[in-house]
C-alpha cells in the first residue's frame, strides 16, 4: 500500500495550473507541454517528465482538459491535449488564488519592504 | 459525481487507457531523445538520459492506473481473489464456519418469511393502505351479535349509495377442484369476488384482462387465475384468454391472469378468483352465504365517519337486524383481510427476537473460527506487514474473507429458510379454517438475507480485527507466540461466554414455553372433551319461518343421534373452545348491581342433554332434561361462579328466580368455555325450547370407538338429509388444540432454536479446548513427565472453559429475564422469573458444556509425553 508523490522540485498543486496555463495557448501533446513549461521557466521549474502524465489523466478525469489522438508533423501517432471550457474557468479560479498566496508569503517574507 | 463516473467508465476500459499511456510515454522518450541527439549527444547515452528525465515509467503507469475506476476495485478483486483461494485451502474450516452462519441466518429468513406474510407484507394492489376491513355488530339490548357479511345484492345497493367509499366484496371457498385444460384436476382455492372487485382494488392484469360488472352471471363461467397456478398449471402461456377450464365440474373460461395478487384474504391466498354471482353453480351448498368486505376510503374521510355512515348503510340492507342496533368498526386491511394477524402478532414477533438471539450465537461461533484462524495465520500477515501492508488493508482482507463465509451461509440460509418456514408456519393452525399464509421467497428475502450475512460477517470478523488492532507489529513480525496465544484465548473465551449467554437465553424460554404447554395440558376444562365431535352449522335460507327452523334442527339432532357410534347429542350456539359467544345481563330479586358489569353474564342455549353429553359434573339441582325444557315454567342452570356471586352459595341458588321469569333448577360446576386460560366466568343455560333460535348451531356428540370415523359418518348422516346446508365438523378436542396454537408456535420454535444454539455453541467450546489443546501439548507433555496424573491435565485443561461457562451464564440471567418479560403474555402458570428454573437451565447448560469440552481434555490427558517431546 501507500501512495509515493512524485518527486518533484514544485509547490505541492502547482504542476495541474502549469499544465493547464501551458494549454492556453493551443493544443499540444505531452512532451510538448514538458518542454514548454522548461522553457518559459528558463530551465528552473525541473519538472520529472514522467509526473506529467498523472496529472494529465487526473485533469482528463476531472474534465479540465480534452485529448485525442493526431499525427505530428514527422507522421507519428500521438496524443493531443486540449483545455475545455471549464479547465478555463478553473485555470482563472487556481491563478487568481496562486496570486494571492505569492503576494502573501511574498509580503511575509519580505516584512522591512513593507515598513519602508 | 461526473468524475467518479468518468473514473469508472475508464475502469471499464482499462486495457485501451493503459496501452494508449505505454505508447504515450514511448513516443515521449522518443521525442526527447531524438531532441537530444540533435543537441549532438551521443545516440546511446542520449536514450539513458531520456529516460533519467521522464522517471520511471512503470510507477507513472501505476500511478495512473489507480485513477481508473474506484481507486481500490482492483486492490479490492485481488483482495477477493486472495480470500477466495484461502477459504478453498482449508475446506473443513470453511465447512463449519459456513454452515454455522448458514443455520442462523437461514432460521432468521424462515422467521422473517413469515413474518413477512403476517405482518408486513402490503397487499398487490393500488393505495392498500386505503383498505379498510368492515365488521359489524348486531345489539339486541345485551346480547351482541358479530356480522361480518353482506349479501351480492345488499352490496350493490351499499355501494351505489356511498359516494365516499367503494366496497369490495369477497368470500374464500377452499375446496375448488380446476379441471379440463388438458392434465388431471387441480384442488384450488377460489375466491368469489364482487362486481367492480379489481377496479376499485386496482390489480394489475399479467396477461388477458380480469373481471369487470359486465362478467356477472356469463355462462361458462369467466375466472381470472393467479399468477401462481398460471405458471404451475399453464406454463405462463401468454395466450392464456379464452381457455376453456372447469371449475367444480361447471364450464368456465380464463379471461385473464392478475399480477403477484391472490385474493384479499391473507391466511387463504386464492388460486381461481370468480364472479360471486357463480357461487350458485361453484359451490351451491354455501351459495346463501354473504359476502366478507373490504372498504376503500378515501384518504380525506375520517374512518369514524365512515363507520357511522356505513352502519347506516348496512342496516338498510340488512332486514334480518332491524331491530338491531349496527355497530361497524373499519381496521386496516393494507395487507388483506385477515382474522389470524392480530392473534399471530405477538407469537411472530417473539419469534423474530428469539431468532435474533439465535443468529448472535451464530455469529459468535463463526467469529471464534475466524479468531482461531487468524492466529494460525499470523506468520502470513507478518509477511504482509513486512513488505509494506497497512493495517487497513489486512483488516479489509479479514472482513472480505467473513463476507465470502457469509455470502455462501446467505446462500445456504435462504435454502434453510425454504424448507423449514412451511414446517414452521404448519404448527400453527388457528381455528377450523386452514392457515395458509402465502410464504414468498422473492428478491425481498434475498435482500434481507444478504443484510443478515454483511451483519454477521462484521460481526464474525469483528474479533479478529479487533485482535489485529491490539497486537503491535513486532508481535506479529516475529510470530510471538505467546503474546498471540494469549490475546486469542481471551478473545475466544469473551465469544464463547456471549454464545453460552444466548444459549441460556433461548433454553429459559424454550423450558418456560413447554412448561406452559404442559400446565395447559393438564387444566380440567369442566367437562370431558375426548370422544366428542363437533358440528357447527349454518341454517340460512334453509327454513323459512321461525318454527320450521325449530323443526329443521331438531331433525338434524335426530339425523346425528341416529348415526353409527353416536351416543348422545346436545347443541349449542357456539359451542366451546371457540371465540364465539352470547352474553346477556341478569336481574335478581333483592340483589342490587354495584356496576353494569356486574349484570352481565355468559348465556348459553343448549339442547337436551347437554351437561349428560359433555360430562359437565351437576352441583345441585336437576339438570335439563327434556321434561323440564318442554314444561310451561322457563327454567336456567347456572354454574357455580353464577351461584357464588349472587346467591352466596351453589346451595343457595336452587329454586331462586332470574328475570322475574326464569327459575334456577340447578347448579354445575365451573368450565372454561372458551380457553384453557379463562377464569371461570358466571354462566346460565336455557334450553332451545325457551330460547330464540337463530340460524347458527353447533352440534356436539358424544362418540364411541374412533371418533374421526364417527365424525365422518355424521356429517354423511346430515348431507343425507340436506345436501346443501353449510356446514363444518371438528372434534372437542381439536378445538382445545387449535386454542393453543400459539403457545405451541413458540413452543416449538424456542426449542427448535435453543436446540440449535446448544448445539452451536458446545461445537464452539469443543473446537476452543480442541484448539488451546493442541497449542499446549507440549506444555502438557511436560507436565505429564514431571509427574502430573491424567486426572490434573483433565482439570487443567477443563477449568478455563468451564469458568468461561459459568461467566457466560451469569451474563445470560440479565437477557433471560428480559426474554421472560417478553414471553409473560404467553405464559400459563410459570413465573415470569422463575430462580430455580433458570438455575435447572443453566446446570442443565453447563452439563452439556462440560461434556463437550471433557472429550478433548480427555485426550489431552492420553498424550505421550515422551514420543511428544522428542517429535521436536
Amino acid at each position: 500500500m501507500g501512495k509515493t508523490t512524485p518527486k518533484q522540485d514544485l509547490l505541492p498543486g502547482t504542476l495541474d495550473m502549469l499544465i493547464l496555463k501551458a494549454l492556453t495557448r493551443g493544443v499540444m501533446h505531452g512532451y510538448g507541454t514538458a518542454e514548454h513549461i522548461r522553457h518559459l521557466s528558463d530551465d528552473v521549474l525541473q519538472v520529472e517528465e514522467g509526473s506529467l502524465y498523472p496529472a494529465l489523466q487526473r485533469l482528463q478525469l476531472q474534465g479540465l482538459i480534452a485529448s485525442e489522438w493526431g499525427h505530428s508533423v514527422n507522421n507519428r501517432r500521438a496524443r493531443y491535449y486540449r483545455l475545455t471550457p471549464s479547465g478555463r474557468k478553473h485555470l482563472g479560479l487556481t491563478e487568481s488564488n496562486f496570486a494571492r498566496l505569492i503576494g502573501a508569503i511574498t509580503r511575509v517574507m519580505k516584512p522591512a519592504e513593507s515598513t519602508r | 459525481m461526473l468524475y467518479t463516473i468518468r473514473r469508472l467508465l475508464a475502469w471499464f476500459c482499462r486495457g485501451r487507457l493503459d496501452d494508449e499511456l505505454r505508447e504515450e510515454i514511448q513516443r515521449h522518450l522518443e521525442l526527447r531523445r531524438e531532441q537530444l541527439i540533435a543537441g549532438g549527444m551521443d545516440p546511446c547515452e542520449a536514450s539513458a538520459a531520456a529516460r533519467r528525465a521522464f522517471g520511471n515509467p512503470t510507477r507513472v503507469r501505476e500511478e495512473t492506473r489507480d485513477m481508473w475506476g474506484i481507486p481500490s476495485l482492483d486492490s479490492l478483486m485481488q483482495d477477493l481473489r486472495y480470500g477466495t483461494r484461502v477459504l478453498w485451502r482449508s475446506p473443513s474450516f470453511t465447512a463449519v464456519a459456513v454452515l454455522s452462519l448458514a443455520l442462523g441466518i437461514g432460521s432468521t429468513a424462515a422467521v422473517f418469511s413469515i413474518a413477512d406474510a403476517v405482518l408486513f407484507r402490503p397487499l398487490a394492489v393500488g393505495a392498500p393502505q386505503e383498505l379498510h376491513e368492515f365488521r359489524a355488530t348486531a345489539g339486541f339490548g345485551a346480547a351482541v351479535k358479530h356480522l361480518n357479511s353482506v349479501s351480492a345484492e345488499g352490496l350493490r345497493s351499499m355501494s351505489r349509495a356511498a359516494e365516499f367509499a367503494q366496497f369490495v366484496g369477497f368470500r374464500t371457498l377452499d375446496d375448488g377442484l380446476l379441471g379440463g385444460h388438458g392434465s388431471e384436476s387441480q384442488a384450488v382455492r377460489v375466491e368469489l369476488v364482487s362486481d367492480a372487485y379489481f377496479d376499485v382494488l386496482g390489480v394489475r392484469a399479467r396477461a388477458g384482462r380480469l373481471l369487470t360488472h359486465s362478467d356477472a352471471g356469463l355462462v361458462p363461467v369467466p375466472i381470472v387465475l393467479s399468477e401462481r397456478i398460471w405458471r404451475s398449471r399453464f406454463a405462463a402461456d401468454a395466450k392464456i384468454d379464452n381457455r376453456p377450464v372447469t371449475l367444480n365440474g361447471t364450464p368456465a373460461i380464463v379471461v385473464g391472469v392478475a399480477r403477484a395478487f391472490r385474493g384479499v384474504l391473507a391466511e387463504r391466498p386464492a388460486d381461481v378468483m370468480v364472479p360471486a354471482a357463480a357461487g350458485a353453480l361453484i359451490d351451491p351448498a354455501t351459495a346463501s352465504t354473504g359476502l366478507r368486505l373490504l372498504v376503500r376510503l378515501r384518504p380525506e374521510v375520517a374512518s369514524a365517519l365512515a363507520e357511522q355512515r356505513i352502519a347506516t348503510l348496512y342496516s338498510e340492507v340488512s332486514p334480518d337486524w332491524s331491530d338491531a342496533e349496527i355497530r361497524v368498526s373499519l381496521t386496516d386491511a393494507s395487507r388483506g383481510a385477515s382474522d389470524a394477524r392480530e392473534p399471530l402478532h405477538q407469537p411472530v414477533v417473539i419469534g423474530l427476537a428469539l431468532v435474533g438471539v439465535l443468529l448472535l450465537v451464530a455469529c459468535a461461533n463463526a467469529g471464534g473460527l475466524l479468531l482461531t484462524r487468524f492466529t494460525s495465520r499470523t506468520g502470513e500477515f507478518g509477511v504482509r506487514i513486512a513488505i509494506g501492508a497497512g493495517r487497513g488493508r489486512l483488516m479489509r482482507q479479514l472482513i472480505i474473507e467473513a463476507l465470502l463465509v457469509a455470502g455462501m451461509a446467505a446462500a445456504a440460509g435462504l435454502l434453510v429458510a425454504y424448507l423449514a418456514a412451511p414446517l414452521l408456519l404448519g404448527f400453527i393452525p388457528l381455528g377450523s379454517s386452514p392457515l395458509d399464509f402465502e410464504l414468498r421467497f422473492d428478491w425481498r428475502l434475498a435482500g434481507f438475507a444478504a443484510a443478515l450475512a454483511a451483519g454477521a460477517a462484521l460481526i464474525a470478523a469483528g474479533a479478529s480485527i479487533v485482535r489485529l488492532l491490539q497486537s503491535d507489529t513486532s508481535t506479529i513480525l516475529t510470530h510471538n507466540t505467546r503474546a498471540i496465544v494469549r490475546g486469542r484465548r481471551r478473545g475466544t473465551e469473551i465469544l464463547i461466554a456471549a454464545q453460552v449467554a444466548c444459549a441460556l437465553l433461548l433454553v429459559v424460554a424454550a423450558a418456560a414455553m413447554t412448561r406452559t404447554l404442559i400446565n395447559l395440558g393438564r387444566v380440567d376444562p369442566g367437562f370431558d372433551p375426548a370422544g366428542v365431535i363437533v358440528i357447527s352449522v349454518d341454517a340460512s335460507g334453509r327454513a323459512p319461518d321461525e318454527a320450521s327452523l325449530r323443526a329443521y334442527f331438531a331433525q338434524l339432532h335426530e339425523r346425528i343421534a341416529s348415526a353409527p357410534q353416536i351416543t348422545r347429542v346436545s347443541s349449542t350456539q357456539f359451542g366451546l373452545m371457540t371465540t364465539g359467544a352470547t352474553t346477556g345481563t341478569v336481574e335478581i330479586p333483592g340483589w342490587s348491581p354495584v356496576s353494569d358489569e356486574d349484570r352481565w353474564v355468559r348465556l348459553f342455549w343448549v339442547g337436551p342433554e347437554f351437561f349428560e353429553a359433555l360430562r359437565m359434573p351437576l352441583l345441585a339441582g336437576s339438570s335439563l332434561g327434556r321434561a323440564e325444557a318442554a314444561g310451561p315454567e322457563r327454567v336456567a342452570v347456572v354454574n357455580r361462579a353464577f351461584a357464588e356471586f349472587y346467591f352466596g352459595s351453589v346451595a343457595n341458588a336452587v329454586g331462586r328466580m332470574v328475570n322475574r321469569k326464569v327459575r334456577i333448577v340447578g347448579v354445575t360446576a365451573d368450565a372454561h368455555y372458551g380457553t384453557l386460560r379463562d377464569e371461570p366466568v358466571r354462566a346460565m343455560f336455557v334450553p332451545y325450547t325457551q330460547a330464540p333460535t337463530r340460524t347458527v348451531r353447533t352440534f356436539l356428540a358424544r362418540t364411541t370407538g374412533d371418533t374421526s370415523g364417527a365424525l365422518r359418518s355424521a356429517l354423511v348422516a346430515i348431507r343425507a338429509y340436506d345436501s346443501k346446508l353449510t356446514m363444518k365438523g371438528t372434534t372437542l378436542s381439536d378445538q382445545i388444540a387449535t386454542t393453543l396454537s400459539r403457545e405451541r408456535f413458540v413452543a416449538v420454535l424456542a426449542s427448535v432454536l435453543s436446540a440449535l444454539a446448544l448445539v452451536l455453541s458446545c461445537a464452539g467450546l469443543y473446537a476452543a479446548v480442541a484448539y488451546s489443546v493442541a497449542e499446549r501439548r507440549k506444555e502438557l507433555a511436560v507436565r505429564l513427565a514431571l509427574g502430573a496424573t491424567g486426572k490434573d491435565i483433565v482439570r487443567l485443561v477443563l477449568r478455563d472453559p468451564l469458568r468461561v461457562t459459568l461467566i457466560g451464564l451469569l451474563l445470560g440471567i440479565p437477557g433471560a429475564y428480559a426474554i421472560m418479560r417478553t414471553l409473560a403474555a404467553l405464559l400459563f402458570d410459570v413465573a415470569p422469573f422463575d430462580i430455580p428454573s433458570i438455575a435447572v437451565c443453566g446446570l442443565a447448560l453447563m452439563a452439556v458444556a462440560a461434556v463437550a469440552a471433557l472429550w478433548p481434555a480427555r485426550r489431552a490427558a492420553t498424550i505421550n509425553p515422551q514420543e511428544c517431546l522428542k517429535s521436536t
